[in-house]
């Protein structure tokens, strides 16, 4: 009976998972896009609900009205209409960066318009009180029944709608190929809409359920949402009864395990186990589950780099610019006040956690969201080693280079996934190394992490943060160019072509995540010293979001745009009021499929306009058309161009 | 003298034998030429020797050294290279560059090498091995172009300079003149004609019957998973079979 009453309770908790998982899925099969933004869209509509009942006193009803009826759902028609309806064509890299555009921008408001404070009182749309069941010992709260209710209608009848209903049979064709489907005269704009419109509702829904039940806080409830993503990668994104299954099982296994009580070293473990299964599980499937039921197209970093952005055939003053900028930036606060210079310190160290993000996502092309695990990693192993002794000099460096181990051995999901499947994987890492390490005191209890002595001043830590800077950068210059850098970007850009050349794209792809995880620990344990402390907020997963979404609006490919970008968020989250850095961020990524490479390639675009203009011609020497026999050569063409043009006009002569 | 040895060679699909026990020489110093209709499994031949696809059975050697299990890097580092049906570049490269990759990969390299910024001591070797190859297919004019806004048989030809830039014993290329003008298709005639006088072995599987007769000296039919003719161009190609499958393609 005592372990009947424990699943009864996990009952409960498995029900709003699965409202959250069927919430995924259901967005996923009528508008054919993952949408990594539920979480926030939930979040959003929460702190909605939470203003109209506590601050404007509505009635639970007619808020609940208000924002499962218009706000929810007009946050799914916008985006359709602004955000994915232009992206109908792109890759699934640009669609996925296009979704963390849009959960940071919401998160950013969430901040902007509620300060990002946390609350405790969030009203709950849900009736209290509970039935007796038959045997008299067992009460089912009536809450959990209107759950169950709301995950089986919802289920059955979407199955219903999608598999055996004309409507059903349009929406399929949208999600398949909207073009397609317009051409046969389906309404495809309209359906897509309506799928968006639904999906956004069924978040709002899954966030007002989830707020009373959790603290109504930005981040910890968008990760609790996102957490659910396991029970929909076990579904394989496809099947709704095996994630109402899937879910309504973790959730009682969750309480079960309150009854478990092993030998007492064991006992945290399995505590930990107990309040994270849902990450556990998020990670564990990920691993197992051989292939999700989506399709991946286009190359890996499609919609997200600039074709022919590792040109070198620019003049030199051009391509010494965006360098120039970044010494700049980085230059500048050796003059700043002390109270400004302290806010600095944060730049160096954030900007080697971005250039990490370039290597692995902008370079090799590997989608990584788990960079803020590795920078957490980096930051723990070195203050560990810095509280046993080691002097920082030798700290700083060595606990980065533990975490490359884990880097290593994370990356072999790598070699057999890409996209979003990728991209989900590497976040799952970042969770689980959040939930299992960075939450529990045993790891992260009373560390405390001291300056090296001589750069306790502010001024000096900062040169030496800015001197750990270009170490980082030349590691990075070594996998940009040379063999080592093109063999990267051709697995970026072929993986297929990479193999035929001869490149081992398995070894490339792990050594890569290994790299680009002990650059990411190099800037945490940077952050860290700076910080004089191990702030676990500093390395929250959804964090990591953010930072993937920056490095995108700024230009994955560019570690100089990365530099920047990494001066440029902490200068907006320090002189502006907080939330404004986040709707930058989210605005800029949302927009990126309008202009891949970010504001790096504008600016690449622009100097390559600058160096066309003063560079007369890129090559000579050709057996099929000499550019120098060419007297005038047409300056606003491409090379490629300029060669055609060449080739024509020798025909026409000859 | 045989360069590349495909004894046996099987691939399911379900219950469809997609290649039933293919037997086939590509010798080296000729251009071998593979035709046949739609679905009788060209492809995926290439694809199981190649490694691209796991054959079920069957061996594939070249020059005297089993691939068989090897994965396709490997084989690429043995000696192998090949273009795709489908073209695959890397678009972030120049065109010069996307040849260099197929000319300083075909050894390995430590990686830790690479992270170091060591000097590669075949990097004068690579560089005239790029060149002769630019020039070769007619591409040096567009070296330091991006290979990603190339036309589509300017990118055909780009693919085949990266393979051929490995100096492969044996060339492997699915459907080469595909997207390829009058212009480009002689001279991709030229140059495979030119790589087989250099005594590489060149294996062509190819739907166009114009570029077949003009490159290669020996043609294979492939029909339903099985070689069902070879012989020389002019005979293969006037056969009734090969009429028959290509009937008003001429």
């Amino acid at each position: 009976m005592f372990y009947a009453g424990l699943a009864l309770n996990g009952l409960a908790i498995g029900c709003v998972a699965a409202l959250a998982a069927v919430g995924l899925l259901a967005t996923y099969r009528v508008t054919g896009v993952f949408n990594i933004a539920f979480g926030a869209i939930a979040v959003f509509s929460a702190y909605v609900m939470w203003q109209c009942v506590r601050v404007w006193r509505m009635p639970v009803g007619v808020a609940a009205i208000v924002v499962l009826g218009l706000v929810a759902p007009g946050i799914g028609l916008l985006l359709e209409r602004s955000v994915y309806r232009p992206l109908r064509r792109s890759g699934a890299s640009g669609l996925l960066v296009a979704t963390l555009g849009v959960l940071v921008l919401q998160l950013g408001l969430v901040f902007l318009l509620w300060g990002g404070r946390s609350y405790v009182n969030a009203p709950s749309l849900l009736p209290a009180g509970d039935v007796l069941l038959p045997g008299g010992s067992l009460r089912l709260p009536y809450a959990t029944i209107v759950e169950l209710g709301l995950v089986a209608v919802v289920a059955a009848g979407l199955t219903v709608l999608l598999k055996a209903t004309r409507i059903g049979l349009m929406v399929r064709a949208v999600v398949d190929d909207r073009d397609l489907a317009a051409a046969a005269s389906v309404p495809a704009d309209a359906l897509a809409a309506g799928g968006w419109a639904f999906g956004a509702f069924l978040a709002g829904l899954a966030g007002v359920l989830w707020a009373p039940i959790y603290h109504l806080d930005p981040y910890s409830l968008t990760l609790t949402v996102l957490e659910t993503m396991g029970v929909a990668v076990l579904a394989r994104l496809t099947s709704l009864p095996v994630a109402v299954g899937a879910a309504l099982a973790i959730g009682i296994a969750q309480t079960e395990l309150t009854a478990v009580h092993p030998a007492v070293r064991w006992q945290g473990v399995v505590d930990a186990l107990r309040t994270n299964l849902f990450v556990a599980v998020l990670f564990v499937a990920l691993m197992v589950v051989p292939r999700l039921g989506i399709r991946e197209s286009g190359a890996v970093g499609a919609g997200l780099h600039r074709v022919g952005a590792r040109r070198i055939s620019r003049s030199d003053w051009v391509a010494r610019l965006p360098l120039g900028a970044a010494s700049l930036v980085l230059g500048l606060p050796f003059f700043f006040d002390p109270a400004d210079l302290r806010a600095a310190l944060a730049v160096p160290a954030l900007a080697v956690v971005f250039v990490s993000l370039v290597v692995a996502t902008g370079y090799a092309g590997q989608i990584s969201l788990g960079q803020a695990g590795y920078a957490g990693l980096g930051a723990l192993f070195m203050a560990k080693l810095a509280g046993g002794g080691v002097p920082w000099l030798v700290a700083v460096f060595l606990g980065p280079l533990l975490v490359v181990p884990v880097g290593w051995l994370t990356g072999y999901p790598a070699i057999h996934r890409r996209g979003l499947y990728l991209a989900l994987t590497t976040f799952a890492t970042a969770a689980v190394v959040a939930r299992f390490v960075f939450a529990q005191p045993v790891f992260v209890g009373g560390l405390v992490v001291a300056r090296p002595p001589g750069f306790v001043d502010d001024h000096w830590f900062y040169g030496l943060e800015v001197a750990c800077l270009v170490l980082a950068l030349l590691v990075v210059r070594s996998l940009h160019t040379g063999p080592l850098g093109r063999a990267l970007v051709a697995l970026r850009d072929s993986e297929a072509a990479a193999v035929s050349a001869g490149i081992d794209v398995r070894r490339m792809k792990v050594f890569v995540f290994a790299c680009a995880a002990g650059l990411a620990g190099l800037g945490g344990a940077l952050t860290a010293s700076a910080a004089q402390a191990f702030n676990p907020t500093d390395f929250d997963p959804v964090q990591g979001l953010v930072w993937f979404a920056a490095v995108a609006v700024w230009g994955v490919d560019s570690a100089v745009g990365a530099m920047v970008g990494a001066a440029a968020l902490v200068a907006v989250d320090v002189g502006t009021v907080v939330g404004v850095s986040g709707l930058a961020i989210g605005v800029g990524a949302v927009l990126l499929g309008r202009f891949p490479g970010g504001i790096a390639g504008l600016v690449g675009r622009l100097a390559d306009r600058a160096g066309a203009a003063s560079v007369p011609s890129v090559a000579s020497g050709s057996s099929l058309s000499p550019v120098s026999s060419n007297p005038d050569p047409p300056r606003r063409l491409s090379p490629a161009g300029r060669a055609v043009a060449a080739r024509v006009r020798e025909r026409r002569t000859g | 003298m045989t360069e590349l040895e495909i004894r046996g060679l099987r691939r399911r699909f379900g219950g469809v034998a997609a290649v039933d026990g293919v037997d086939l020489d590509v010798p080296a110093g000729a251009v071998t030429a593979l035709i046949g209709p739609n679905g009788a499994g060209k492809t995926t031949l290439f694809h199981c020797v190649t490694g691209l696809d796991a054959a079920d059975g069957g061996t594939v050697t070249l020059g005297g050294r089993r691939l068989s299990g090897l994965p396709p890097h490997a084989r690429a580092r043995a000696g192998m290279a090949w273009t795709f049906q489908r073209i695959e570049l890397f678009a972030g490269l120049t065109v010069a560059e996307n040849v260099r990759v197929g000319a300083e990969n075909r050894r390995g390299r430590p990686l830790a090498a690479g992270l170091l910024g060591l000097p590669d001591r075949r990097r004068g070797e690579v560089r005239a091995t790029v060149s002769a190859v630019l020039d070769r297919l007619g591409l040096t004019a567009l070296a330091d172009a991006p290979a990603g806004t190339l036309p589509t048989g300017t990118m055909r030809l780009v693919e085949v300079g990266r393979a051929v830039a490995a100096e492969p014993s044996a060339l492997l290329l699915d459907e080469p003149a595909s997207g390829l003008d009058d212009d480009q298709i002689a001279r991709l005639v030229r140059v495979l004609r030119g790589l087989a006088g250099d005594g590489m072995a060149v294996l062509v599987v190819e739907h166009d019957l114009r570029f077949v007769g003009a490159v290669a000296d020996s043609v294979r039919v492939m029909v339903g998973g099985r070689i069902v003719l070879s012989g020389r161009p002019d005979e293969v190609l006037a056969a009734p079979l090969v009429r028959e499958i290509y009937a008003g393609e001429e």
